[in-house]
């Protein structure tokens, strides 16, 4: 407890120095809608860290916003970029039964253009972190070669997305590869993740995602060239659907695996600031290195 | 008399203005809260207009608000961006939408052209839609299909996330725009299902106002409590009616038709009175009225027995009333009565009227010398001797002490004559002795006479021309009964002149053309003179005499003034000193003027001319015998002051020899007639004689009038006068002239 009030005091010394928020924008390329990032500089002192939001977020969610306000009172430059999800400069978070027709593809590239955006901005040594599927995402944009100046991955929250522990349907899976081969590219409604039955979308994004399997996750892992560090709340209700023996698999893959007792997917509560903490940690740790 | 009105049109009246009056009242009730009842309406419809257009701007807000968010919705600008599967977002996204609510009929998105988003789509197949294909220039309207379609329609632009200058589309949403009312508002005023527009098609904002149709949501209570008031007023009206009509009925049955029923009652009575028909009783419902019908019955009764012993009492007044009581002859009234019953009748019935009077002579006198119950029974008797004497049928009336009357009708003159003749002569003959009256008792009879179609004023004139038949009777020792005869009008000329009459009166109140003549009084023995003044009235023309003068003077009772205003001419005389030193004057006075309480006042300035001049004042003994109380005192005290008093024309009437010796004068001046009968019968002659010397004897001086002969002067002297007036020693001068036979 006594960690935190010093923190919080802290917080409140560094307010006065701490960046101010600064909306950018970003279009990857001309086939991409630009989208939008919060950007926080405090110059290069120190390594940026870009924190990508999860499934259907933006910059905006709790998680992500009090990581990028942490770690910008700590004096790094921080980037919380919004997938645009072929939304131009997307601000608010996508519903299950809005129409998805970006791709997993699209979202690397524009993570791999904030990457870029960074290095431009002068900033040679980048951390990255993810929370849930932002996660996965940046485990993609990492392979096969991670950036020069992306220094390590931290992996909040990591899972995969498609599995038939997560309500997949094969049959759906084949349906939309059968229309996508056909040239059938009409949205409609599949079972994904946590929208079951309403997750409205091109077969073309649906089935980009679903290349994510628990055992992609583990395989892009151990492909890195950098180091990863992985997250895990112990009371993720995602374990009910993928079981506790995917803490396991990672923490035998690459990846150091770090569980906060407690802690939910979203590191809620007492649990955002041993998130920080532990993230804080892990930088400190890279930085050392 | 005001005029009365019936008590059936009071009570109608009455009835009429108390039902107006409540009706007025209760219809004014009833208007007073139909205003209320309107003023709670049009208060009603104005909140209900208030709270409609305040819903209207506050669900328009709304939804100005709802199309804000819209248009900044990530999705509508990734349609905007990327349309190729708006008609999947639009139907199996955008109605689950938080966005899309639940009285949206249509929301779609529009090109920056204002072309409808979804027309851009291929092979798909639209419904029917709200919103137009191209958007307007209204960002907000009504579009009105009836019956089911009002639709609010309203549109935003959608500006650029990169440059917000630029417009890159368009959201519209087609609103069901009373289900958009009925959601979000709840109307308290407002008849909300009633609402609607009045016209359909296109409708601008600025035709809202007109375009809707609304009203206030009827107010149950207001509604129930004007329902009751209706009732109210109704029912009261109806009461009012009813308790108008049976009070109505009621006070018709109490109190109208008993008061009808009494009224024909009383005038049934009245005329059951004349008719002596016997009474109808009415029956009534109360005991009060039929006791009072009961009452009035006997009260009836009572008065019509009043009424009979009253005519009866009236009967016996009247009759009383024209009766004299001492005579049981009619008296004053009853022969006015008949005379003017007379006068009226003599107009239909002309007829020969004889107007006859009955003096007894010098009754007065009597009277006073044998007593007023020998009077009166002289009265009787002689009532009751004319009513014996005149024929059958013919009334006798006393209409003064000693004075009858008749009226003779339809008899000549002769027959009248016999009648007055037979009365005369049987009242002469009456034995009055038998009251112990000594003397002989006579009668004068004046007959005023009309012969038929005579003019009415000939008529009317009667009964004074028995007055002065009856004088002329009277004043003749021999004919006691006088016709008034057209020659009596010359020596009255004086009571038909109005000339004569001018004159006199002139000459009674202002003293004018009045003169004295002066007639020398001879003393037998010393040779002295004085002068009797007589009164005459000079004008150039003419002189008028005593007889006409005092004629008039009495019929006028002007005797007080002409003595005064003789005295006055006497006075002035003396003052003027156009009488001769130390002339003796004697001047006469009414009995009249003695009696006045100033008389004594009237020769106070002759006081200062008693020591030069002998003054008599000469009075007639009728008033020394009627008012010898009275006059005593006053002549004894102008005796005392100088003055000497004469009693004149003794003998010419009833001289009392009882009066002699105790009367309050000094001189006694015998009446011609006296004089005269000098020469009469022995005995006469010695009865004069007699009296001469008792009043000599009495201390009296003694003046004998009438003296016109050398032996009527001797046998006054004779007789004891002491002195002696007449022609034989001078006539009446305006100048007193000494006496010819002393001259």
């Amino acid at each position: 407890m006594h960690k935190y009030l010093i923190l919080a005091l802290c917080n409140l010394l560094l307010f006065s120095v701490a960046a101010q928020a600064k909306q950018v924008t970003l279009q990857a390329s001309e086939d991409h809608v630009p989208g939008q990032a919060r950007y926080l500089d405090n110059g290069q002192a120190q390594p940026a860290i870009l924190i990508l939001h999860g499934f259907s977020a933006t910059h905006h969610y709790p998680t992500v916003q009090a990581l990028q306000d942490y770690f910008n009172l700590s004096g790094y430059t921080t980037l919380a970029p919004t997938l645009s999800l072929q939304i131009p400069l997307r601000s608010q978070p996508v519903q299950c039964n809005s129409l998805h027709t970006h791709t997993l593809q699209q979202d690397i590239a524009e993570v791999s253009a904030w990457i870029g955006w960074l290095e431009q901005q002068g900033h040679n040594q980048i951390i990255l972190i993810g929370h849930s599927s932002g996660s996965q995402t940046l485990l993609e944009a990492m392979i096969p070669h991670a950036p020069q100046s992306v220094k390590a991955l931290i992996l909040t929250s990591l899972f995969y997305l498609s599995g038939d522990e997560l309500g997949s349907l094969e049959s759906e899976i084949q349906l939309a590869q059968d229309l996508l081969k056909q040239g059938q590219n009409a949205p409609r409604k599949f079972n994904f993740l946590f929208c079951q039955s309403d997750y409205l979308a091109t077969p073309e994004s649906y089935l980009s995602y679903l290349s994510i399997t628990r055992a992609r996750v583990i395989e892009t892992i151990n492909q890195l060239n950098i180091p990863s560090y992985s997250l895990m709340g112990s009371a993720d209700t995602r374990y009910n659907q993928v079981g506790e023996t995917w803490l396991n698999e990672l923490n035998t893959s690459q990846t150091e695996l770090r569980i906060i007792k407690g802690a939910n997917h979203f590191f809620t509560g007492e649990h955002e600031g041993q998130l920080h903490d532990q993230v804080e940690a892990i930088i400190n740790q890279i930085i050392l290195k | 008399m005001k005029r009365s009105i019936s008590a059936k049109y009071v009570l109608i009246g009455f009835m009429v203005v108390a039902l107006s009056l409540l009706l007025t009242a209760n219809f004014g009730l009833y208007f007073e809260g139909q205003k209320i009842q309107q003023s709670v309406h049009d208060t009603a419809q104005i909140e209900a207009q208030k709270e409609l257009f305040s819903a209207i701007d506050r669900n328009f807000k709304s939804i100005d608000q709802q199309l804000k968010k819209l248009t900044e919705w990530d999705e509508v600008h990734q349609q905007l961006n990327q349309s190729s599967y708006y008609y999947y977002w639009r139907d199996q996204r955008l109605k689950d939408s938080e966005y899309f609510k639940p009285y949206y009929i249509e929301l779609d998105i529009y090109q920056a052209d204002k072309l409808k988003l979804s027309h851009l789509v291929k092979d798909q197949q639209l419904a029917a839609e709200a919103l137009p294909k191209h958007l307007n220039s209204q960002s907000r309207y009504f579009l009105i299909q009836p019956p089911h379609h009002d639709y609010l329609i309203v549109s935003h632009a959608v500006y650029s996330r990169q440059d917000p200058s630029q417009v890159i589309g368009h959201v519209a949403i087609a609103i069901d725009f009373f289900e958009l009312l009925a959601q979000d508002n709840q109307f308290y005023y407002l008849d909300f299902p009633y609402l609607h527009f009045n016209r359909s098609g296109f409708i601008g904002m600025h035709q809202l106002k007109d375009a809707l149709e609304y009203r206030a949501i009827s107010n149950p209570v207001s509604d129930h409590l004007w329902n009751l008031i209706e009732g109210f007023v109704v029912k009261f009206a109806l009461i009012i009616l009813a308790t108008t009509l049976i009070v109505f009925g009621f006070i018709k049955l109490i109190f109208l038709d008993p008061l009808q029923k009494l009224s024909l009652f009383v005038k049934g009575l009245r005329s059951q009175a004349h008719a002596n028909q016997t009474e109808v009783q009415a029956s009534f419902v109360l005991e009060e009225h039929q006791n009072l019908q009961k009452q009035l019955s006997e009260y009836h009764h009572a008065l019509l027995d009043a009424q009979a012993q009253l005519s009866q009492q009236n009967q016996k007044l009247w009759q009383i009333s024209r009766t004299d009581p001492l005579t049981e002859v009619g008296n004053r009234r009853a022969f006015d009565d008949a005379w003017h019953a007379l006068l009226q009748q003599y107009g239909s019935q002309p007829t020969t009227i004889a107007y006859m009077l009955f003096d007894c002579d010098h009754f007065k006198a009597l009277n006073d010398t044998y007593g007023h119950q020998v009077g009166d029974e002289l009265i009787k008797i002689s009532a009751q001797t004319l009513q014996r004497s005149f024929p059958a049928g013919q009334n006798i009336y006393r209409i003064g002490g000693d004075e009858f009357a008749s009226l003779v009708v339809d008899k000549t003159v002769d027959e009248v004559e016999q009648i007055a003749q037979k009365a005369l002569s049987d009242l002469i003959s009456y034995p009055f002795v038998q009251l112990d009256i000594k003397e002989k008792v006579s009668f004068s009879v004046g007959v005023g006479y009309a012969g038929h179609n005579q003019a009415i004023e000939n008529i009317e004139v009667l009964p004074r021309q028995a007055d002065i038949a009856m004088y002329k009777a009277k004043h003749s020792p021999h004919n006691k009964v006088h016709f008034y005869q057209h020659g009596h009008d010359t020596s009255n000329q004086s009571l038909v002149s109005n000339k004569r009459l001018n004159q006199v009166l002139t000459a009674a109140y202002t003293g004018q053309n009045i003169c004295l003549h002066y007639q020398p009084i001879l003393n037998i023995k010393t040779q002295d003179i004085y002068y009797e003044a007589l009164v005459r009235l000079q004008f150039e023309d003419e002189t008028v005499f005593p007889s006409d003068i005092f004629t008039i003077i009495a019929h006028h009772r002007l005797e007080v003034e002409l003595d005064q205003q003789i005295l006055n001419y006497l006075l002035s005389q003396l003052q003027q000193k156009r009488l001769p030193a130390n002339i003796g004057l004697s001047v006469n006075i009414s009995a009249k003027t003695l009696l006045q309480p100033f008389i004594v006042d009237l020769f106070e300035p002759f006081l200062v001319y008693l020591k030069q001049h002998k003054i008599v004042i000469e009075i007639t003994e009728s008033i020394l015998i009627e008012h010898i109380q009275d006059v005593s005192f006053v002549l004894n005290k102008l005796r005392r002051q100088g003055f000497l008093i004469a009693l004149d024309d003794f003998g010419s009437g009833y001289s009392s020899i009882r009066y002699l010796a105790n009367m309050p004068v000094d001189i006694v001046k015998f009446d011609m007639t006296l004089t005269h009968a000098l020469n009469a019968d022995l005995k006469t002659q010695r009865l004069i004689q007699s009296t001469a010397h008792m009043i000599r004897e009495a201390g009296y001086e003694l003046v004998m009038e009438g003296v016109e002969t050398q032996q009527q002067l001797e046998l006054a002297t004779q007789a004891g006068a002491t002195n002696i007036q007449g022609y034989y020693i001078g006539r009446p001068n305006f100048k007193p002239n000494p006496p010819g036979l002393v001259a």
